[in-house]
């Protein structure tokens, strides 16, 4: 949708449209990267994708100077991989964390450069998610002492993310009505979305009836209502607007951020608070003032799919729909490639593949260039000629594209999100 | 303290026992749940923990709960991850709203998963890991 027009896109306060994404990249998605002839090292992948996205922007290393990246304990730290590019960098800090991060990031890395710290920044996260540190649960991650909020739970059973998020997806079903199978169309959705995208590891069409009818994992969770692991590592690149200009692509500007923005208590999300509320209900008050839209403005989101309910729930949260109306909102039809307003259309991580979150923004940025890399046919300057024909292996593009939402999810209780506009 | 990963004995994660958690260890291990009262605004504490984060006072009591509450959320989990829990599942996780206000994460002890909805009334029950550990559970009030 074309920006409303009483709104003072220049408010230095917010730095609305000041700094832009100017390159994306990443590696392929895969499972058993360690499990071929030659390991694949979160520094190998990370070096390829940080490679990759300074290509897509035109980039040279002496351009770079700025990183970031997250992790949890599990993956490179910047300076490997700033050497292994040739890069000399001004600033780079590694954090800790998930699927919160990316937006945070990005706020971060506006912050250094208006702050004069250095003048482009990459983001990357790599991660052996499926050969290593496995996020279900499993591996390495179960082995791990306890500590924490994980004191008064691990005793009792309580440890993988499904069996940490689950309680707000149950509590949900009971105050508002919600169903499994309203829920599960998130998974459809998705799943048609990656059907369309020749990188999603899951490119199967499936049913509300296949998610429904698949294994229970933790009641009401069900395993398609899980998401995949996946090894890969992604990148993006953040400068200021003017530089942007001079660069490959179309700018994607970004209009306002929150960073990892929380409820009341987050170490104890379920002994404070309505279960069935997340962050965005917070964050929202950041984010739509600071970007100058209102959810009615936005095309596209992405919404942090670890499972089909964290979708639903900051769906709803940052208001897309009434409180209480998520379960309505992502089956019935809006979210879809064709629908009103589509959620992650590369099929996001219950489909493409797995990436704390940073997959989803990637993909914002190549549809608000109106470049999905899907299928259709690439015409003689080089740019896709996409049909939107929405059918298995078709387009992915969204029609006309100008504003993005992107949603992360840390846990129930912490989110990030994201405004970004076609400039 | 025990920092260690899965207990090799009981084949499941023991808490680790902090001493400023100790008087609701030591009460556990005679059955009886106690939590931190705010001397000043009276309110019951949850998380334990060194402030009352409802007025910031650090003056508390350690108090007797009536161990009666509510389920206000419950999961079943159909995977386990250690092997005490192989030939346990499905189980539940219940969170109970006590009386006295906060909700405590347990199991639900005494009935089957099938049966398990919110608002069960349900009291406290008691089941002993180790010599050293007693762990709260929760079960359907009056029952066995
Ligand atoms: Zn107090």
């Amino acid at each position: 949708m074309p920006m409303p027009d009483n709104v003072d896109a220049t408010t230095p306060k917010f730095l609305r449209d000041k700094y832009a994404i100017v390159g994306v990249g990443e590696t392929d998605y895969t499972r058993g990267s360690t499990q071929t002839t030659r390991a694949k090292s979160t520094r190998a992948m990370a070096t390829h994708a940080v490679k990759a996205a300074m290509a897509d922007a035109g980039l040279k290393a002496s351009d770079i100077d700025g990183m970031l990246s997250y992790q949890s304990n599990d993956s490179v730290f910047s300076p490997f991989v700033a050497g292994d590019l040739g890069i000399r960098l001004n600033f780079y800090m590694d954090v800790f964390g998930g699927g919160s991060s990316t937006e945070a990031l990005i706020g971060i890395a506006i912050g250094v450069i208006e702050a004069g710290m250095c003048k482009t920044v990459v983001i990357f996260r790599s991660m052996n998610g499926f050969s290593q540190v496995r996020i279900g649960g499993t591996g390495a991650r179960a082995a791990a002492p306890v500590s924490g909020d994980m004191l008064h739970s691990r005793s009792y059973g309580w440890q993988s993310a499904g069996q940490m998020f689950a309680p707000s997806f149950m509590r949900h079903m009971y105050d508002y009505g919600t169903t499994a199978e309203q829920v599960a169309a998130v998974r459809v959705a998705h799943s048609h979305h990656a059907s369309n995208n020749p990188k999603a590891l899951y490119k199967k069409r499936v049913t509300v009836e296949d998610v429904v009818t698949s294994r229970m994992i933790c009641k009401p969770l069900h395993l398609l209502d899980c998401c995949v692991e996946t090894d890969n590592a992604n990148a993006i690149i953040v400068t200021s607007a003017e530089r942007a200009r001079d660069l490959q692509h179309h700018p994607v500007l970004i209009r306002g951020v929150v960073g990892r923005c929380c409820k009341p208590r987050v170490d104890m999300h379920y002994q404070t608070g309505p279960i069935s509320t997340v962050a965005g209900h917070y964050a929202k008050e950041i984010l739509w003032p600071n970007a100058g839209v209102g959810p009615e403005d936005v095309d596209l989101t992405g919404s942090y799919d670890a499972f089909t309910f964290t979708t639903m729930l900051q769906l709803e949260d940052y208001g897309f729909c009434k409180k209480g109306e998520g379960g309505a909102y992502v089956s019935d039809g809006t979210i879809k490639l064709g629908g009103k307003r589509p959620n992650n259309t590369s099929g996001g991580h219950l489909c493409e593949g797995y990436t704390h979150g940073i997959a989803m923004v990637i993909e914002n940025v190549r549809q608000l260039r109106h470049d999905a890399d899907d299928s259709c046919p690439i015409g003689p300057d080089g740019k896709r000629r996409h049909t939107y024909d929405y059918r298995e292996g078709g387009c992915r593009q969204v029609k006309d594209a100008e504003v993005s939402a992107n949603m992360g999810w840390a846990m129930p209780g912490t989110g990030s999100a994201l405004v970004m506009r076609r400039g | 303290m025990n920092t260690s990963i899965i207990d090799e004995t009981t084949g499941r994660y023991l808490p680790i026992q902090y001493p400023e958690e100790m008087p609701f260890w030591k009460a556990a291990q005679q059955r009886r749940l106690v939590l931190q009262r705010c001397d000043d605004c009276r309110k019951v504490l949850y998380p334990i923990g060194p402030t009352c984060p409802h007025c910031g006072s650090n003056k508390f009591t350690w108090s007797e709960m009536s161990g009666r509450g509510v389920v206000h959320n419950f999961v079943v989990y159909h995977k386990p991850w250690v092997p005490y829990y192989r030939d346990r599942v499905p189980y539940a996780l219940v969170q109970v709203q006590i009386e006295e206000g906060p909700r405590l994460t347990t199991n639900l002890h005494g009935v089957s998963v099938s049966d398990v909805r919110i608002g069960m009334e349900v009291e406290a029950t008691w089941e002993e890991l180790t010599p050293g550990v007693t762990l709260l559970q929760f079960k359907p009030r009056g029952g066995k």
